[in-house]
């Protein structure tokens, strides 16, 4: 399908499907932020008091005015989250549904912390939150999708403030493998090159700018010039270094980066060394890592970034699953919110291409054919 | 004195070192010779069932079968890895005509156990593309450290030798047509 094409089929779903749910909730919105406002200006107005009370009355008034406000914020905050939630279970998955049939869950953890953290790929986080969580079942294969942030708290610094670090922010993408696969081979991604940056680059601006417009600045003198330094610093020794405000340091474990393998995975080292320059490949199984990875797919590994806008790109293939764990800085499926409008038709248009980029993520690596690719 | 500790220590410990590299390189091809082995040992266990449900329906194919159950009669009883290697290329075109053949068998073609075993027997190949794949790999290492100076020499005092690859035949070799697979 054409980019004129799926224009047509948004404009058509956006006009029989999107609008007529959207007038009723924007104007639910409408009606909810005005009560909200109130209810906190009245919540600001206490917390005034209680201060006044407090430093010209008595201590009293903290207590007597203080609680209904923080009562009021509470109040205000969980009926944000509850508006959000029906926007997202009415109008994303209407959107959700033009591909096949998917939930929202916000109550229930599809890719618990525990999960993640034997992967091995993000040993140091400590915190999990996650923004979306759908799964779902397209063109018969079992889909979770989610969108999360983890991160980790670091002391150091001059004044030995926590610093919150990320380690991983953007879609992590689970389903079912198109072969029968028994063990685990992970793929973590240690660089990704100038072509990948480049690549990426172009995918994360052609959802907003359009293919022509992001291919130009991707291949700009400027963009040029800083993929070309960025991709020669993922090189040894020059990842080692680490640039602050106090100057040069050598790292040699690069901490930032480290991946913690489990005892039972071995190094795989595969005959494409541009593969082997991109990725760390661990499994418990030399022959069945070679099932997984045959030259074709790790030919699209590489290329990846043509289909979905992304950084590091790290892989886990597990069992009958396979999990994506796409760094991006994209924000996956925002509609709008309490304070901003939900009728905005290109916010619709936008997460259309995002999901029309990951179904194609599945086309792409044939998850959901049996070439024995 | 000093100089000369550290100079006798470099000399033992260097050679040492390019030693345990050597083994464990050898020791590494033979694992990936026992993968080998055990794909292989798959396939050739697949192939009488296969052959069995031809055999009803492949009258005007006697010699190819024959050829073939004589080929694995051998390739179970080779030692060698290079005779493994011929043999299997040899059981492999074989294989490959026999499926192109059933092509012209509508009733086997559609025969449900047939089916279930030309997608095992497919599988099976995949593996032991794997398990080839992982084979020449180690073999290139050893080969490296055979036939590079200055592990060759201690390679040549420990009759170590560089081993064949797992060649592909020509026919696979040629680009793949999407309409064969799609």
């Amino acid at each position: 399908m054409d980019k004129n094409q799926l224009h047509q089929k948004f404009e058509e779903l956006y006009t029989k499907k999107l609008e007529p749910k959207i007038i009723p909730l924007e104007q639910e919105r409408i009606s909810v932020a005005k009560v909200s406002n109130i209810n906190l200006l009245i919540a600001v107005l206490c917390l005034i008091g209680s201060i006044g009370g407090f430093l010209l009355l008595s201590k009293a008034y903290i207590l007597l005015l203080s609680i209904p406000a923080v009562i009021i914020f509470v109040i205000v905050s969980k009926r944000q989250r509850k508006f959000r939630l029906k926007i997202k279970q009415q109008l994303l998955m209407e959107l959700f549904s033009l591909f096949g049939k998917f939930k929202y869950c916000p109550d229930k953890e599809l890719i618990t912390r525990n999960e993640i953290y034997k992967t091995g790929l993000f040993p140091k986080f400590s915190r999990k939150r996650d923004d979306d969580r759908i799964i779902g079942n397209y063109k018969g294969l079992d889909i979770i999708i989610v969108e999360t942030e983890l991160t980790h708290t670091e002391s150091g610094g001059e004044k030995n403030s926590d610093n919150t670090v990320t380690d991983f922010n953007g879609l992590i993408i689970k389903t079912t493998l198109n072969k029968p696969y028994k063990g685990k081979t992970l793929l973590y991604q240690k660089a990704i090159g100038q072509k990948g940056q480049k690549q990426a680059i172009k995918s994360l601006l052609s959802d907003s700018l359009g293919d022509e417009q992001a291919d130009k600045i991707a291949n700009s003198d400027v963009v040029n010039a800083v993929t070309g330094v960025l991709a020669f610093a993922e090189k040894l020794p020059l990842k080692h270094l680490n640039l602050s405000e106090d100057g040069v340091s050598v790292s040699l474990n690069n901490k930032n980066r480290e991946i913690r393998v489990a005892g039972n995975l071995q190094k795989v080292t595969l005959e494409d060394s541009e593969f082997n320059q991109m990725y760390d490949i661990y499994s418990d199984d030399q022959v069945e890592a070679r099932y997984i990875l045959t030259p074709t797919f790790m030919e699209r590994l590489k290329n990846v970034r043509e289909v979905i806008g992304g950084f590091d790109v790290h892989c886990l293939v597990e069992n009958k699953y396979i999990t994506l764990f796409i760094q991006t800085p994209n924000d996956f499926f925002e509609i709008g919110n309490m304070s901003n409008p939900i009728n905005n038709k290109k916010n619709y248009e936008y997460i259309f291409v995002q999901l029309i980029n990951i179904f194609n993520l599945i086309h792409y690596f044939k998850f959901d054919k049996k070439l024995g690719l | 004195m000093e100089i000369l500790l550290v100079v006798a220590a470099i000399a033992v410990i260097g050679p040492y070192f390019i030693y345990v590299q050597l083994i464990q390189k050898k020791n590494k091809v033979k694992e990936a010779e026992g993968s080998v082995d055990v794909q292989l040992k798959k396939r050739y266990d697949l192939i009488p069932n296969i052959l069995t449900i031809a055999k009803k329906f492949m009258e005007h194919e006697r010699s190819l079968i024959e050829d073939i159950t004589k080929l694995r009669t051998q390739a179970a009883k080779a030692n060698e890895m290079s005779e493994k290697i011929k043999l299997d290329n040899a059981i492999k075109g074989k294989m490959e005509q026999l499926m192109i053949n059933v092509e012209n068998y509508p009733q086997l073609k559609s025969d449900a156990a047939m089916v279930q075993a030309m997608q095992t027997y497919a599988e099976v190949e995949e593996h032991i593309a794997a398990a080839r794949r992982f084979y020449n790999s180690a073999v290139n290492e050893l080969n490296n450290a055979v036939e590079i100076f200055p592990s060759s020499v201690i390679a040549g005092m420990l009759n170590i030798k560089a081993k064949p690859f797992f060649e592909v035949q020509e026919s696979e070799r040629r680009p793949v047509n999407a309409s064969d697979i799609l």
